[in-house]
Formats: C-alpha cells, structure tokens, sequence
C-alpha cells in the first residue's frame, strides 16, 4: 500500500462468535478511498457478519473498526450517517413508496440530498410512486441504492446486493457501482461469492473463508502469486512458498510428479525453476477455500 | 429523528388507532344509551367500567401486535437496524404512541360518561379524578402486557394462553380478585360508585407493574442486539408446533379437570325435619337436636313454609329443577329485632336461613320473604343483589311479608315509609343508589318505601303486571360462575323492563309512588 493511500476503513482482529461457532476469527482489512473492495467468501465464510459488525448492527468480541479515521469497538451513530448501506435482502415497509420512504430514511441523515434521491430514481428506472410491495427484487436493489447513495455517503457498503438477480440486471447494477466509484470517487466495500463480479468491479478483494482472512490485495497480484507447480517428490520448495493445494498426488513414488498451488511473492517466482502455470480467477479461489472436488 | 419515526409509525398504524377508538367509543355509547334510558347516573360509569376492563385489553392486544409484532414478523426491523437509527428510540416511539393512544381511549371514554351522567348525577372533579385515574391506571397497565408480549412473537400466543386458563382459574377459584391491583381499579363493585377515596394503594401497585412491563419490553427489544425479539418473531417451527400444541393440550385437559372436579357435597342438616311440597324441600334443625324433644314446631314451620315456597315459586315462574333446597338452623342469638339471619358461604344448590323461631318477634312470613329473595339472589349469581335490581327485591319482600300481617303492623310500615318520602324523598335515583337511600333513611324504611311501591303497582295495576316485572328482572337463573349473568345484567336494563310490563316509564310511576306514600301522611286508617 502506497503510504499516499488513505483507508476509510479499517478492520483489526475483529472476533465474533454464535454460541461455539467462530463466525469470524481475526479479521484484518483495509479499505482505501475511492477504491472498490470486492470481499469474496463462499455461503457461510462470514461476510454477513463482518458487514453486520461494520454496521454496528452487532458488536464484534474483540478487534478495532476504524472508520474514517475513527477508531471505536462498535460503529457510531454518527460513523453510520456516512455510510450507504444495502442489506442483502430488501425488507421495506409494504405500504410505503419509494418516495414516502425516501422521506423517512431522508430524516435520518444529515446529508440527505433529496433532489440526488431523485434523480436515482429516475436514472434507476425505479417508480417513485409505487409501492414497495409491488416492485420487483431488482427494482427493491435499485431502490435500496438510491437510498444508500442520497445521503453522499463516504463509504457505500454493500452486502451481496446482485443476489438472486438476473444476469442483466445484475451487470446493470455493477455498471451503477462502478460508474459511481469512477466518477464520484465512492469507496465501495461489496461482498459476493461470485468470481466475475469481483473480477470484473473490484480494485482490490479480500478472501474470507471460516471466518478467518485467506487473502488480501489487488486481483493482478493475487494472480500474479498464486500459480499451479509440478515438482518431483523429493524436491523441496524454496523458503516463501506456501502451498495452497494439492492437486495431484501420485503416491509414494519416487520421481512422481506432484500438483499443487503456491502462492509465492512474484520476486521469487523468478528465482526458481519449478514448470508453473498461470491460474484463473476461479482455480485460485477454490484452491484458496480450499475446496475438493466432488465425483458423484 | 424523533419527528420521522413518529410519522412513519402514525402512516403505518393510523387506520388501527381509529378503528379501534371508533369501536371502542362507540361500544361505550351503547353502554351508556342503554344506562341512560334507565336513568340511571352510577350506572352509566358502572357500564363504562365493564366496557373499560374488556375493552382495554382488546385494544392493548391490536396494538401491541401492530406496533411490536407485526414489525418483527415482518422483518422491517432488518431494514431499520441499517439505517443509522437507534434501536431504543424506536422502542420509545412505539410505547409512546402505544400509551398515548390507550389512554386517549380510556378518557374519551370516561369523557363520553361524563357527557351522558349530565343531568342524572352530579361528577364532582374529584369523582371525575378518581374514574380518570382509574381508567388510566388500567389502561396503561393492560397496554404494557400487551406491548412486552409482541416482542415475545409467536410465543404470545401461549402466553395469552395461559392468561385465558389463569382467569378462568380465578374465575372458579373463590379468590376475590377485587382486592387486587390493577384488577381492583377497574372493578364493577367499585369503580363508577367509589366518589370519596383515592385509590392510591392500587395506583401505586398498578404503577409498579407498568414500570416493570417498560422496563421488560426494553430488555427484549434490546438484549443481545435486539436478536432475541428477532428470533422470535420468527415463523414457528415444527418442533416448537409440537410443543405449543403440547401444551394446549396439557393447558386444556388441566382446566377441564378443575372445572370437572366433584361438586362439593350437598349441604345437609343430621337431625332436621324435613318437609317437601310440590318439589320444595326445606328441611329445619333445632339448635340443639335431641331426639326425644317432640318437633311439632319444626314440622309446621317446615310445611307450611313448603308449600308458601312452591306457591311463590310458581308464581314468580322459577322453575322447580332451578329452585334450591332450604335449610333452616334454629338460632337463639341472633341480635336484629327480625330474628332471622342467612349464611352466605354455601356453594351447592341449597340456601342455608337462621332463625329464632321460637322468640316471640319471629314472622313466618318474613321467613318467607327473606328466603325467596335468598333464592333470587343465589340463582341470579347476586346480581339482583346489584343497586339497580336490589328495590325490586326488596318491594316483593314487603309484598309477601304483608300478605298476612295485621292493620297495626301495615300502619306502621306505611308510617315508615311516609316518614322516609317526607324526609329524604324519592327518586328515580334513589332506586339506583338504593343502598345509599337504605344509610339515608335506615333498611326498614327503604324496605317499607319499596313495599309500598310494589304495593301501589299491583293495586293500580293488577297482580299479574307485578308479576310480569319481577319475571322480567329478577327470576333469571344462572347455574355458572362467568360472565353470563353480568352480560344478561347489563343487557335487560331495569327501567325498559319496567315500561314493558306495566306501560309506563319508570320516572312516571315514582312520581306516582312517591305521591301514594305521601298521601297516607294524613290519613289515620290503612288503604284498602
């Protein structure tokens, strides 16, 4: 990280459990201003629960949020009111319509920019006048955007806002998200557990898996890190090479060529002779959760 | 914040608030139409307060689920919680507006009582403050129940389910639920009729339920990050159907085996005599029983009164299987001049009297007259016993009691009467406040004043319209212990029965009655 990079948020050894299940286990990440942060986990990794304690809707057991500059255990009130936040599901009020109920959430911000809330409206296409029990799941996103970006939030937190959306629509709504970030310098923390929304969005992704961080940095980085090696038994791998996954294992042979992916700081790829291969997206993820593959 | 959060909860409920004031106000007028028209002042407060204490909790329930339960149920709490929106303000606003709409229902109502008592009785602030403070109290108290209980979801239920068995335990039980707080504020013996007396001590104890209600709704709305409201607001599973099932059962079989537990063993009198006409049994003991005591006076007083009974009985229209068994105990220490006392506490169908039958000032007739309106008393679950009935009673008691008596023993009645009307007059409030009027003039001139009325109708009217009243008011039989006998109570008001049977209104034939007792100031001989 460029010590000219600014974070708006920052998480230290966040901790918090259900009963003897450790949702999250000494969570570390940075989020910079203006950048699009792509927080990737399959079902259950904890994502929910880490955007639930950013939101200051739980109270994490140990670790530190610093919020634009603010360090508390439990987000503010007032840390919240520059927040745009969008639940994963949209649970609005039946009997409300978009605009009674930009009136409502309006009250509860400072900053709230009635004229920016419609316009959304209208550049989202969603009804202002109808109510909320008759839109679509894709036209209820929208209208959560809309209300999360009225109030000109400092950073828009997204919990895995395209799910259960058709493709269309859910390419429409991460041009939003990307047309925001890039034209109004909107720090966007977003989860997801598909590849190619972080692929194609994200500036910089952070991995969770069991509650615990598996990795963070840039996608090119992480591609640039994380290759698939042959090497023969017996060889050993040179000190900062750390095995991701086995692929392949012959069997105790000797010679026998084993398949696996390391993840290696790209300086020392150079060093080293080992035949690699470059990895999608997808094999890197996977070989970080570390998932077997299933023969049925 | 304050100003939104008010706003959004008014738009979402306020079709709620009205309908259920409009209900709840009209129900009251109801109640106080059919009060005034029997013109009676108490009364209307009396209804108010049996309006109060059903109605309350009714609307407690409706709002406690519009404002607590159906947001949780509806999951609109996962979008508030977002929003940077403290959660015990939402709390605050929701118990506010819960508060501010019961007791905006509880006054209104007392309000509308006002309004109708105008003319008919005299509301002193402080009375008006004690109704006010009372109804508030209830109010206030059933609304927290019903506010903490929308947090429970869909548990609620079993709760409101347990408080169903629990009254009608109460109910069943002998447990006197008026001497209890918040029960005691609101209660029909009191409540409408207590004019004096602050009722600080319940205040003070329905004060403290309220603070603890507050202080339960803000624990489960905000422990653990509101997740336990959240929980279970849920839909139920299965495994917790089966269990509420479960205990609906279990509830159910329960209050089934308490209301079918063994009737108390039938009152019964070793060593009576025991005379029976006509399905009328009454059986007599001597203080003392001994059986070589010859007990000619007993059987003579027992037969006699039989078939008196069973005359009155079929008169009065009781049907025999409805009339209790009659048991007397010779009492040599009774301290009032009539010699004769009852007891009270029987729970089987049977009236236990005491009488000094052999003490020279001892009436059979009023024996008689007292066990009949024993009888009435017992089969009406007391509610003849009411003020607005109680005159009735009373007039038909003079009416048998005088049936036999000599000139000397009518002209002093009638003089009591006179004396009564000249002093203390008579109104048509005096019939509704007949225990009042009963201090004012002493027992046996209200009773002399009632016979007298009861007197003049059947004499100007004819014996059967006499008859026709006291069907029409005092006759009916309850056999259990709900809220039947006060539902038929205060739907057969006393003056439309009055109007019914004998053509006039009631405020009519005071006048009349009040100036037939007068009439007898100067005359020296006893009307025909």
């Amino acid at each position: 990280m460029s010590s000219l990079e600014k974070a708006i948020l920052r998480v230290r050894d966040l901790r918090r459990s259900y009963g003897n299940f450790v949702a999250v286990d000494g969570l570390n990440l940075q989020v910079n201003e203006g950048e699009i942060y792509g927080f990737l986990g399959v079902n259950g990794a904890g994502k929910t629960t880490t955007i639930r304690m950013l939101m200051g809707i739980i109270t994490p057991e140990s670790g530190t949020i610093e919020l634009m500059g603010e360090t508390t255990r439990r987000t503010t009130l007032k840390q919240k009111q520059k927040i745009g936040y969008v639940s994963q599901e949209q649970v609005f009020y039946p009997w409300m319509t978009g605009q009674m109920l930009g009136k409502f959430v309006g009250g509860l911000y400072p900053k709230w920019d009635k004229q920016e809330f419609e316009r959304l409206l209208k550049v989202l296409e969603v009804p202002a006048d109808r109510k909320t029990s008759q839109l679509s799941g894709g036209m209820r996103v929208k209208l959560a955007l809309a209300l999360a970006l009225a109030p000109r939030p400092s950073l828009l937190i997204l919990d895995e806002p395209t799910a259960g959306m058709d493709p269309v629509a859910r390419r429409e709504f991460l041009d939003i998200i990307e047309h925001q970030a890039r034209e109004y310098g909107r720090t966007t923390f977003f989860s997801t557990h598909l590849l190619n929304e972080v692929e194609r969005a994200a500036d910089k992704v952070g991995i969770i898996h069991q509650g615990k961080q598996r990795f963070e940095g840039d996608l090119k980085l992480l591609q640039n890190r994380v290759q698939r090696i042959k090497v023969r038994a017996g060889v050993t791998l040179p000190a900062g090479f750390n095995v991701w996954r086995v692929e392949e294992k012959p069997g105790d042979v000797e010679g026998a060529l084993f398949e696996m992916v390391v993840d290696a700081p790209p300086e020392l790829w150079a060093t080293t002779t080992v035949a690699r291969e470059n990895l999608s997206l997808d094999d890197i993820f996977i070989a970080c959760v570390g998932v077997a593959a299933k023969r049925i | 914040m304050t100003g939104v959060l008010f706003q959004k909860e008014w738009q979402r409920n306020w079709f709620t608030f009205l309908w259920l004031g409009i209900l709840i106000w009209l129900i009251v007028l109801i109640t106080c139409y059919f009060y005034n028209a029997g013109g009676t002042g108490a009364g209307v407060f009396s209804g108010i307060g049996m309006g109060l204490m059903i109605l309350m909790p009714i609307s407690s329930l409706f709002l406690g689920h519009a404002l607590v339960a159906s947001e949780f149920q509806s999951k609109t709490q996962l979008f508030l919680e977002g929003l940077p929106l403290p959660k015990w303000r939402m709390i605050t606003m929701k118990l506010f507006l819960a508060f501010a709409a019961t007791i905006f229902y509880a006054v209104g109502c007392i309000l509308i009582g006002w309004l109708y008592a105008q003319g008919s009785e005299v509301v002193t602030p402080r009375f008006l403050g004690i109704l006010l403070s009372s109804a508030c109290g209830w109010a206030l108290f059933s609304m927290g129940f019903f506010f903490v209980t929308g947090f429970l979801g869909r548990y609620r239920f079993l709760i409101y389910l347990l408080l169903v068995l629990s009254i009608l335990l109460l109910i069943s039980s002998s447990v006197p639920m008026s001497r209890f707080p918040p029960y005691a504020l609101i209660d029909y013996s009191r409540f409408g009729l207590e004019r004096e007396i602050w009722p600080i001590s319940n205040l003070r104890f329905t004060g403290i339920f309220i603070v603890g209600w507050v202080v339960a709704a803000y624990i489960l709305g905000l422990a653990k990050e509101g997740s336990i409201s959240t929980m279970l607001g849920e839909k139920m599973s299965y495994r917790e159907k089966m269990f509420i099932g479960g205990a609906i059962v279990i509830g159910g079989l329960a209050i089934s085996s308490v209301f079918s537990q063994p009737k108390p063993e039938p009152f019964s009198l070793p060593g009576a005599v025991v005379e029976e006409w006509d399905g009328v049994e009454v059986a007599i003991s001597p203080e003392d029983p001994d059986p070589d005591k010859p007990v000619d006076t007993e059987v003579a007083i027992a037969g006699k009164l039989a078939r008196r009974l069973a005359e009155q009985r079929d008169w009065l229209g009781i049907p025999p299987v409805n009339f209790p068994k009659i048991f007397i105990v010779e009492k040599t220490d009774i301290e009032e001049k009539e010699k004769i006392d009852w007891d009270e506490s029987l729970t089987d169908n049977s009236i236990l009297m005491y009488a000094g039958y052999r003490e020279p000032e001892f009436s059979e007739n009023r024996l008689l007259s007292w066990t009949l309106s024993q009888v009435m008393r017992k089969n009406s679950m007391k509610r003849v016993g009411r003020e607005h009935r109680w005159w009735i009673i009373c007039g038909l008691e003079g009416l048998w009691e005088m049936e036999q008596a000599d000139p000397e023993t009518i002209r002093e009645r009638e003089k009591l009467a006179v004396e009564a009307v000249k002093k203390h007059g008579l109104t048509l409030n005096n019939l509704w406040d007949w225990s009042k009027y009963q201090k004012d003039v002493e027992w046996r001139s209200a009773d002399a004043v009632a016979w007298m009325g009861m007197r003049h109708l059947m004499q100007s009217r004819g014996k059967d319209i006499v008859q026709s009243f006291a069907r029409r008011t005092v006759t009916r039989r309850f056999t259990r212990v709900d809220g039947r006998a006060v539902v038929w109570d205060y739907s057969n008001p006393v003056a439309p029965a009055f109007k019914a049977a004998t053509g006039i209104t009631l405020e009519e034939y005071v006048k009349q009655w009040r100036e037939y007792i007068l009439s007898f100031e100067s005359e020296k001989e006893t009307k025909p």
